[in-house]
């Protein structure tokens, strides 16, 4: 039996693959435009950050995305294991000179490609607010007068300044997280247990990706 | 619902009706509950929805629903064939049974036997029964009481990293890692081992991480699936509600028939012949248990 991993492109897919190669896995790069590759034992595939948790729910056996991605799915996975990269912050974000207090934001229209996060943080504060789905460029919203902030993440804060946005109320705290499918834990129980213990000890060959010494 | 409601329907009653006749021989009767009830304790699921100032559930789950009914306590062995829905109006098929007030340890090993025979007689045999405490878990929880949360939230997501990063004694860590990592053909509780001892089925593990958190459960819970799909068939446990002991199980029936082999019914006999000599001949058949397919030649 062979263990599948889903994996985004991007940033994480940079940051996952030493992690990986420490533990044993060296990830295979498809070829051209193809979206799977395979190594000796493992099959992988690259789809979008928001999808991971989303194919290792439906049969995948491990993948590796942000939790702002796995909050917002609601996926039926189990997440042994929360890595120290790929960490960031989703926030209330306001045009500058815009702000106001979460209390105040009553009834806002709310730009984001997290509805059900915002959601959910707001009813927690027994708020109500409209939200409006976007799949990306989210800051453009308030610029474009069809929402009075956005939620979305922030890294470097940098896009904001630029786009004269200011980070307001913190949701939640991002890393990248390993998801495991939950009957894949039971199929590969002791494969998959030794494997989240050697992530959790990265560099533990002493070699990186390209087989150095550390 | 699918979108082609016929034969999906079609499909679903094959697979009941290879189900019933099993659930009886185990001396079970079949019971039939509202789509749509009032919502009160212990009602759980469905997709609720307020009429004149009322709240309703549409599809509550079905155990709470039995529960919910139960006039009089006292032994009652019951099964059922029903849609539930969680929250959305997309409902699930399920077939399940509920041992009301009978002796725990027998209820565990009669509806784990039942779970077996009704796998096997749709022709499922590739499949694994994992067997979760929730005791077990509450004997070693109950010393950090402060910490239940985080470490109930650690379990649901096997990451053993939150209980590693808790304030707690080295001693309780050391026993929550035993659990996370129990999973054997032998259980290291007297009751689950008598329970596998009974069922001598290699395919029924002793696994803690295999729990699950509907409110009622009280100890023996279980997950039921097989390597071919990547998603649980089904599972049950035991639980207590007013005062009253149950043991019951509820399999889906989606992956139950993206793996059964032997679901289809017999094929009809075809007559053909004139209108009233032909149904004579039909109700014939029919009542000696053929399926008939008519056309008639007047």
């Amino acid at each position: 039996m062979r263990l599948s991993i889903a994996l985004p492109s991007g940033r994480i897919l940079q940051e996952a693959a030493p992690f990986l190669f420490r533990a044993g896995i060296e990830v295979v790069q498809p070829e051209g435009r193809k979206l799977q590759s395979t190594s000796q034992d493992v099959d992988f595939i690259f789809c979008r950050a928001f999808d991971v948790p989303v194919y290792v729910e439906h049969g995948i056996s491990l993948g590796i995305a942000g939790s702002d991605v796995v909050m917002e799915r609601g996926s039926d996975v189990f997440i042994p294991l929360e890595f120290p990269f790929g960490k960031c912050r989703l926030s209330v974000i306001f045009p500058r000179g815009k702000q106001v207090e979460l209390e105040r934001m009553d009834g806002f229209r709310i730009a984001t490609k997290y509805p059900r996060v915002t959601r959910q943080f707001f009813e927690a504060r027994e708020l109500e607010v409209r939200t409006v789905k976007l799949s990306g460029a989210v800051e453009l919203a308030p610029l474009a007068g069809i929402s009075d902030a956005i939620v979305d993440i922030v890294d470097s804060g940098r896009t904001l300044q630029e786009n004269g946005l200011v980070e307001s109320h913190l949701l939640m705290d991002v890393s990248a997280m390993l998801l495991v499918n939950r009957v894949a834990q039971k199929k590969f129980y002791g494969r998959i247990n030794e494997l989240v213990e050697r992530l959790k000890k990265p560099g533990e060959t002493g070699e990186d990706e390209r087989g150095n010494a550390l | 619902m699918k979108k082609d409601v016929i034969s999906e329907s079609g499909r679903l009653a094959m697979l009941f009706g290879r189900m019933r006749p099993l659930l009886e021989n185990w001396g079970y009767r079949e019971v039939f509950l509202p789509t749509v009830e009032r919502d009160r304790e212990p009602l759980k699921k469905g997709l609720k929805t307020v009429i004149h100032n009322e709240v309703y559930r549409v599809g509550a789950d079905i155990t709470s629903q039995v529960l919910a009914s139960l006039k009089q306590p006292g032994p009652c062995k019951l099964f059922y064939f029903s849609e539930t829905l969680e929250s959305s109006p997309r409902g699930t098929w399920q077939a399940g049974a509920e041992w009301l007030n009978g002796p725990p340890e027998q209820s565990g090993v009669e509806m784990l036997s039942m779970v077996i025979t009704l796998l096997q007689a749709i022709g499922i045999h590739d499949f694994f029964i994992d067997l979760g405490s929730l005791k077990g878990w509450e004997s070693v929880i109950s010393h950090v009481p402060e910490q239940r949360e985080t470490i109930w939230h650690a379990i649901h997501s096997r990451n053993f990293g939150l209980i590693e990063d808790l304030d707690i004694s080295p001693k309780v860590k050391e026993q929550l890692w035993n659990l996370f990592h129990y999973r054997r053909r032998e259980a290291n509780l007297p009751t689950f081992q008598r329970i596998m001892d009974c069922l001598a089925d290699e395919r029924v593990f002793m696994d803690y991480g295999s729990v699950r958190f509907l409110p009622y459960y009280e100890d023996l819970v279980f997950e039921v699936y097989s390597p071919e799909l990547a998603f649980p068939l089904g599972g049950g446990g035991e639980y207590r509600v007013n005062g009253n002991h149950g043991f019951g199980f509820a399999l889906d029936a989606a992956p139950l028939l993206s793996l059964a082999s032997s679901v289809d019914v017999s094929q009809p006999r075809k007559l053909r012949g004139p209108l009233q000599s032909v149904y004579q001949q039909a109700r014939e058949l029919v009542l000696r248990g053929q399926a008939v397919e008519v056309e008639t030649c007047d």
